[in-house]
């Protein structure tokens, strides 16, 4: 196995140091350097591959973000990772976009190690380069402009809602993903689980959610010409998708954690799909003609034609974010749930069930990724006999 | 404060009457007085003199109108044959006299010309009788009538003449009545805002005693008008142009208030007005305003702080964990080497405990650990003295928040405000401290003086992150001196400085030129409260945009220096 590189950024060498000594047992692994400077730091990258880059925040000249800001510029691919005794809110806002995962110090080994390791295995998702320095630049996902508007409306009226600004983020891919990275990273406070949207607007507070509104381009991406048409029609299947694999976590009687994650994944499933809709529309398209063509189902023609589908994208993305391992692989998983590692009833069975009935009640639509529920999968849970009542719950969601 | 205006104070009109002669006008009169067609004329060249005839019977009008004929005066003569209608056409504005035929001379014709009088103001009134008795005639002067003749008596040039000059005395009458009265509207605005003055106003004599006071002046001292006036101020002496008081209030707490004294004149003898202002709220807002402050600095102090703690705290764990691994490979290999060492003892050497020493050695990595392991127990003690420090400069700086002077020893306020505030400077500059050698204490409050340093060191090392276009470490240099009297505290950076327009706001409260979240506009305005109006000392800067500032403050070591410094 090759190592992976890791590069630590720091202006107290007394920390690199640490570092380096606790890192000392997993010198198999990892392979460590330091810099002293973010100058430092970004001559290191430009001389050798890193998969990750881990840096302080506070520095003199150029500080972490700046540093971050750069390296996504320069090193798209490379996981960026801040490591922060302290610092203000502003600097962590100007961090927010080019930060994969915020730590704090002091920061044990386990969190350090799980994170990188985390990290870096999630890359062997995507095996082709080119898609990996895709995703890896992405501060965020492509978003709807009318979300946003009325988002901001509704925060800058003089007495907003909590509960219609989580609805609202709910209702956008994009800025659902964005809370849920900042609130499962220690941007804001201490690194939390959450159930829903609600709870982690809940527990950033309105000004920050106000702030990341003002701060450019944390809530909403670029869009190539002609990647609306497919980008709409996934938000609203994103949508359903969320609702009805909580409807199928709670008639199994699931606990809350894996419901909200079951709706979490079930509205961020399709993340991949918007990433590569928006930013290679044309592909994107050629890979449904492919799909068609050989009458394969379609993410095998996206693993064709990208080297993965566009369940490994979102997965990959949502992985170097930060978000929590089983809505990661209910992202992953979603179209061939038996290639997963766990086993039981898990978010990835929701929201695998909830995209294949979401399909199935919606009508053969060539907009929407095809899927078909993979009974096989039900059957080795003894599941399958549910199907039919999940399918009336589709049904009478799809009604109301 | 809501008081008829009618009626400002009845307990200052009370206690002033006599002395305020004027009587007042009425709201009808003011307001007729203010119509321009109420102004009292004489006919002009082409106009007509236009009379109103007050006869019952006709017969007086006629022989009026016959003798009119024979001036050279035009004239149009109206006869109104009863009172009601008389006023009646005098409302119009247009006569410019009244001729009265009075038969009978009594109460009731005094009574219709005051009516007259009321409703045209303007408009001059003569008296015709059939005889008239001396009283009789004054009486009618004094309710406005301008002249009283007798019919018998009368021929065209006496009446032409009485005429005129009744119309002339009317049109001086009320030019003089108009200003009588402005003056007494003017007296009553100015009584109306001493009365409703929140602010206690009394007027003092040169020896001391009250000649006036104001309704709050009354309610401030709980005293009435009428008691006081006379006798010595509630307060005491007025000793400068301006000092504080304390004053209870009908709880009896005290309660803070702030004299304002001039020099005046009163009755045409010099007098002292004073103006008492109650303090108190605005004290305690003052006081909020300097928490609130003190807050958001530690709010940003803490920050920093977590920062100059969280990382050293970082590589002692990594390092004191690291120590724990080297130990635990440590140990295999001692224990590996004693079983050989008792083993050799025994007999002859054991080629299995032989190789269990060479592995344990191995896994030990003696090599790597004598590097590392000295450097990361000195890496960890540094780390430690570190925290120590920060932990111990905080606890000077934080200081019991005492109200009282206690002296200071400013050195020690500097280094330990400098050491928490490091995270403040320690990316953009480096601090030097000039403080001399022996130092006396400073009279102060600790914690407000460390609040005023950390204020200064915040405020140099942001004016030199904001220097634009410049990497280059800024320079802060504190430095502390006695002169004389005094001890002088300049912090001086080397930064954007301040412009000149922005140089005499600076102390102001909410000045700010920082984008929103760096700063609420206090440190500067608080500080100013804290050395001058706390510490009798002085605030100053000098600034050279593009070049620098320079914050000097002064503190009294004396209490005859504080007095000093306070004129």
């Amino acid at each position: 196995m090759t190592r992976r590189r890791v590069l630590f950024v720091d202006d107290e060498p007394r920390v690199l140091r640490g570092l380096r000594r606790l890192l000392d047992p997993m010198r198999d692994e990892w392979e460590i350097s330091f810099a002293e400077s973010g100058a430092e730091a970004l001559d290191k990258l430009s001389e050798a591959e890193f998969d990750a880059v881990v840096t302080d925040m506070r520095m003199p000249g150029m500080d972490g973000a700046e540093l971050l800001h750069e390296v996504l510029r320069r090193h798209p691919h490379t996981v960026r990772i801040v490591l922060s005794g302290q610092s203000d809110q502003e600097t962590r806002l100007r961090a927010a976009g080019p930060t994969h995962q915020f730590l704090t110090k002091p920061c044990d080994e386990e969190t350090l190690r799980r994170t990188l390791t985390r990290a870096c295995d999630l890359r062997d998702l995507l095996r082709r380069d080119s898609l990996r320095r895709l995703v890896g630049q992405l501060k965020t996902l492509p978003s709807l402009g009318t979300v946003q508007r009325d988002l901001r409306t509704e925060l800058m009226s003089p007495d907003p809602s909590m509960r219609k600004v989580g609805d609202l983020i709910s209702q956008d891919v994009a800025m659902t993903a964005k809370v849920l990275q900042l609130v499962n990273s220690s941007f804001f406070g201490a690194p939390k689980r959450v159930g829903s949207v609600s709870e982690a607007v809940l527990m950033l507070g309105l000004n920050v959610i106000r702030d990341l509104m003002l701060t450019e381009s944390v809530f909403g991406a670029y869009m190539a010409d002609g990647a609306l048409e497919l980008v709409e029609p996934i938000r609203d299947h994103s949508d359903f998708v969320g609702g009805l694999a909580y409807e199928i976590a709670a008639a199994e009687g699931a606990d809350l954690q894996v419901r909200g994650d079951a709706q979490l994944a079930g509205q961020l499933h399709d993340a991949g799909a918007l990433v590569l809709a928006a930013n290679m529309p044309m592909e994107f398209r050629k890979a449904a003609a492919v799909a068609r063509m050989r009458n394969i189902e379609r993410w095998q023609g996206e693993v064709e034609l990208f080297g993965a589908d566009h369940g490994e994208v979102g997965a990959y993305l949502l992985g170097i974010w930060g978000i929590p391992d089983p809505i990661v692989e209910a992202v992953a998983f979603h179209h061939r749930p038996a290639q997963a590692p766990t086993h039981g009833f898990t978010p990835l069975t929701a929201v695998h069930v909830a995209d294949a009935l979401a399909h199935e009640v919606d009508g053969q639509d060539d907009s929407v990724l095809v899927t078909s529920v993979d009974e096989e999968y039900l059957e080795r849970l003894g599941l399958l006999d549910r199907l039919d009542g999940w399918r009336l719950l589709a049904l009478k969601r799809k009604a109301a | 404060m809501n008081r008829d205006l009618r009626d400002p104070g009845g307990a200052y009109l009370e206690a002033c009457a006599g002395r305020l002669a004027v009587e007042r006008p009425t709201v009808t009169e003011l307001q007729r007085l203010l119509e321009p067609k109420r102004r009292g004329r004489r006919p002009d060249d082409h106009e007509p003199l236009r009379c109103l005839a007050i006869d019952a019977q006709g017969g007086p009008s006629r022989e009026m109108a016959k003798l009119l004929d024979k001036t050279d005066q035009r004239w149009i003569l109206d006869r109104a044959e009863r009172l009601p209608t008389a006023l009646e056409a005098l409302s119009s504005g247009e006569f410019h006299i009244v001729l009265a035929h009075v038969r009978q001379p009594d109460g009731q014709v005094l009574n219709a010309l005051q009516r007259m009088r009321q409703v045209a103001p303007e408009t001059a009134v003569l008296v015709l009788t059939e005889f008239a008795p001396q009283a009789f005639a004054e009486q009618a002067l004094g309710q406005g009538a301008q002249d009283v003749l007798q019919r018998s008596k009368l021929d065209a040039s006496t009446l032409a003449h009485a005429i005129r000059y009744s119309i002339e005395r009317q049109r001086i009458r009320g030019l003089y009545e108009r200003e009588l009265w402005s003056a007494s509207i003017l007296h009553m605005d100015y009584l109306s805002i001493v009365s409703n003055s929140a602010d206690a106003i009394l007027i003092l004599n040169q020896g001391g005693s009250v000649e006036f006071l104001n309704p709050a002046a009354e309610s401030m001292f709980g005293v009435r008008a009428a008691e006081a006036i006379g006798r010595p101020c509630p307060f005491g002496q007025v000793t400068s142009d301006s000092f504080e008081i304390e004053v209870p209030d009908r709880e009896g707490r005290p309660r803070q208030a702030e004299v304002q004294s001039v020099e005046t004149s009163w009755r045409g003898l010099d007098a002292t007005l004073a103006v008492v202002r109650d303090i108190t709220d605005r004290r305690a807002l003052e006081l909020q305003l300097g928490q609130a402050q003190k807050l958001e600095s530690v709010g940003r102090l803490a920050a920093g702080i977590a920062h100059e703690i969280n990382t050293p705290t970082q590589f002692i764990t990594d390092n004191v964990k690291y120590l724990r691994g080297v130990f635990e490979r440590f140990v295999p290999a001692v224990a590996a080497a004693e079983s050989l060492l008792e083993a050799a003892e025994a007999g002859p050497l054991d080629q299995g405990a032989l190789e269990e020493l060479r592995t344990s050695v191995a896994a030990a990595r003696l090599e790597d650990a004598r590097e590392e392991v000295p450097e990361a127990f000195e890496d960890s003690l540094d780390g430690l003295k570190q925290v120590a420090r920060i932990v111990g400069a905080m606890k000077v700086f934080a200081h019991p928040g005492s109200e009282e002077k206690t002296g200071v020893d400013l050195r020690q306020a500097i280094e330990s405000t400098v050491a928490v505030a490091r995270h403040e400077w320690r990316d953009v500059a480096d601090v030097e401290l000039d403080i001399e050698e022996t130092l006396p204490t400073v009279p102060a409050m600790g914690g407000d003086l460390n609040q005023v340093i950390l204020n200064l060191i915040v405020n140099a090392s942001q004016a030199i992150e904001d220097r634009p276009n410049c990497t280059e470490r800024g320079r802060i240099d504190i430095r502390a001196h006695r002169r004389g009297d005094w001890v002088e505290m300049c912090v001086s950076d080397n930064g954007v400085g301040i412009p000149d327009e922005n140089r005499k706001h600076i102390f102001d409260p909410f000045f700010t030129t920082k984008e929103v979240g760096r700063g609420t506009g206090q440190g500067l305005s608080i500080s100013r409260t804290i050395v001058v109006e706390r510490h009798g000392g002085m605030l100053d800067v000098a600034s050279k945009p593009g070049e620098g500032s320079t914050f000097t403050v002064r503190l009294p070591l004396t209490e005859e220096a504080a007095l000093q410094g306070a004129a």
